[in-house]
């Protein structure tokens, strides 16, 4: 059974839309700039991509802010029946952060499950939600679930909601880690030497086929293979060969009944550190036999985390219909191992009906998703 | 689905339910299980664990003690649900981070603040290389596990799947096989309100 995405939108640190996304990455620029939302003197880096005109532990949290922004464009369009998947990795934790500040004990807040129930009132209806968690797989995680469930014919639409917020919480974990570049990240380049933090909030409505036609739904594409597995290697740096993401690709091609060479390009988690960049093209390399094109948002949108994979599948599922490779935004002088991979360029595409985005994370979690172009 | 194996941790006792195990520990529940077989390898990094990790380990340690389940070459995922989340681990590391100045936060106690950090552990420990991720229902948070556990053996090319109910003062892991004996069905497990009765009415079933 095919599963199509039939909606969805985005708010990144380039606006409200998944056009202000697109756009900026098309045009090369990033997202990333100082970050002014808390003091960031004692780390390595001061910098992040985080949308403007938010406020900082000022009332609602960033999280809700984003969700705010993303839904009011976009509710009237979600069905009132369909169950939520609410995918993030550390969801409001800017209210935890002021209630610690504030000497107050409050936990129950910031938790995902509050987030979750205040997503699913906000959407109304008598919807069911589940949170999914899986480090920064969250969302292509629960993208497989939910396209899982309609495969399996336990509902025929679902909901994929993912965020994630640039907080002091999280900015403060990666500068321990020494995981950030003060100069941005630089996805795949030879120089490379961390991640930059994103922010963002998107959601991708997921539906059979079936329905889909039933209700005259336009198609964005299809979720046609997906794949998961895990390093089971360290805490929070990858596997240094890229087995288990080889592997969990080559599931998510082979639950799509599609060769590898069928694949016309790839959205890497290309998150701009030395580890994953190199582990990533090793499990490329692995289940390709000729270099793939292949790009990463993380230069222009940051990483943003619990988001980031329903960021990248919504921004592929629209690179294959309009027929041409992303330019990897902050790339200047590919990798050794990437050169033939990445570019800093847009690469067209004579035929891109296949395409793969896959994600990583702490924990040694990886997941891939297999798209295939709309109306093919 | 079957249940080949349940183990769990309370805060004073741990149990296996097939091999009808039941005892009080007191401080060091993970040398205790070293002493009885149950872990075979030192555990690395153990002492780095914050509480409801080693919990979690040790209930998944029974749990696949249990079920002699044998981990060579077999593609075992690991899913885990809970109320508490991570939450203590997020008031450490942040209350730990404003206290010492603002100036750097500690990566041993940020590396907690997943709600799939317990499953991480256990993962490397146990080499367990497939899908790992925290789901959590606004309710029926025992079925909306083994229905996930079911979801993904039915779908992915698993042997097993190592489902984790982790609250504060209760972890219960169980071991779940698509096909092969167990203790029941999966299907056979009314909707219960705690991890306790879920073990309970295991133990019924042995």
């Amino acid at each position: 059974m095919s599963v199509r995405v039939v909606d969805g939108d985005l708010v990144t640190a380039y606006g409200a839309g998944l056009d202000a996304c697109w756009n900026g990455l098309v045009e090369r620029r990033s997202a990333v700039k100082p970050l002014t939302r808390f003091p960031t003197e004692p780390f390595q880096c001061h910098s992040a991509a985080v949308l403007d005109g938010l406020t900082y532990r000022a009332g609602a949290s960033i999280a809700w802010q984003m969700l705010t922004q993303l839904l009011d464009e976009n509710d009237p369009r979600i069905p009132e029946d369909t169950p939520v998947l609410l995918a993030s990795t550390t969801g409001e934790i800017d209210l935890l952060e002021q209630a610690i500040d504030a000497g107050v004990p409050a936990v129950t807040e910031s938790k995902l499950a509050a987030l979750l129930s205040n997503l699913c009132n906000r959407l109304g209806g008598q919807r069911d939600g589940t949170v999914i968690s899986s480090a920064c797989a969250s969302a292509t995680v629960a993208l497989a679930q939910g396209s899982g469930k309609i495969e399996r014919g336990e509902c025929d639409s679902v909901l994929v909601v993912a965020c994630d917020a640039v907080s002091e919480f999280v900015y403060s974990g990666f500068a321990s880690l020494m995981a950030l570049d003060p100069e941005g990240a630089r996805p795949f380049d030879a120089e490379r030497h961390g991640l930059s933090v994103g922010e963002a909030a998107g959601f991708a409505l997921l539906m059979s086929a079936e329905r889909a036609e039933r209700e005259n739904r336009k198609s964005l594409g299809e979720l046609a293979g997906w794949g998961m597995s895990n390093d089971a290697n360290h805490m929070t740096g990858p596997s240094r060969d890229g087995g288990a993401l080889a592997r969990a690709i080559e599931t998510a091609l082979s639950r799509a009944k599609v060769p590898s060479e069928n694949v016309s390009m790839v959205c890497a988690h290309g998150t701009g550190t030395p580890y994953n960049d190199s582990m990533e093209l090793k499990a490329f390399k692995t289940v390709f036999t000729k270099p793939c094109p292949l790009f990463s948002v993380k230069g222009g949108t940051g990483h943003t985390m619990g988001a980031a994979g329903l960021v990248e599948t919504l921004l592929t599922l629209r690179a294959q219909r309009e027929g041409f490779v992303l330019p990897t935004v902050a790339l200047r002088h590919p990798a050794e191992e990437a050169v033939g991979w990445a570019s800093p360029e847009t690469v067209p595409l004579k035929k891109c009906e296949w395409a793969l985005s896959t994600n990583s994370g702490f924990g040694g979690v990886n997941a891939a998703l297999v798209l295939q172009r709309a109306n093919s | 689905m079957k249940i080949a194996g349940a183990g769990w941790v309370s805060a004073d006792a741990y149990g296996a339910v097939r091999k009808q195990v039941r005892n009080e520990y007191e401080d060091e529940l993970h040398r205790s299980l070293k002493t009885e077989g149950v872990l075979s390898e030192r555990v690395k990094n153990f002492g780095r664990f914050d509480i409801p990790t080693r919990r979690a380990f040790c209930a998944a340690a029974l749990a696949l003690h249990d079920a002699e389940f044998s981990l060579d070459e077999k593609t075992i995922g690991l899913i885990g649900t809970g109320s508490e989340e991570c939450t203590q681990a997020n008031q450490n590391y942040f209350s730990d981070y404003a206290e010492y100045g603002r100036r750097m936060g500690r990566a041993n106690l940020f590396i907690y603040t997943l709600p799939t950090s317990p499953l991480a552990e256990i993962a490397i420990h146990f080499k367990l290389p497939g899908p790992l991720f925290y789901t959590s229902p606004l309710s029926n948070t025992g079925s909306h596990l083994l229905r996930t556990a079911d979801g993904l053996l039915a779908g992915e090319e698993l042997s097993g799947i190592l489902a984790l109910w982790m609250e504060k003062d209760f972890t219960a892991a169980l071991l779940l096989n698509a096909a092969g004996s167990g203790l029941c069905a999966g299907r056979e497990i009314p909707a219960l309100e705690s991890q306790a009765e879920l073990i309970e009415f295991l133990e019924e079933r042995r």
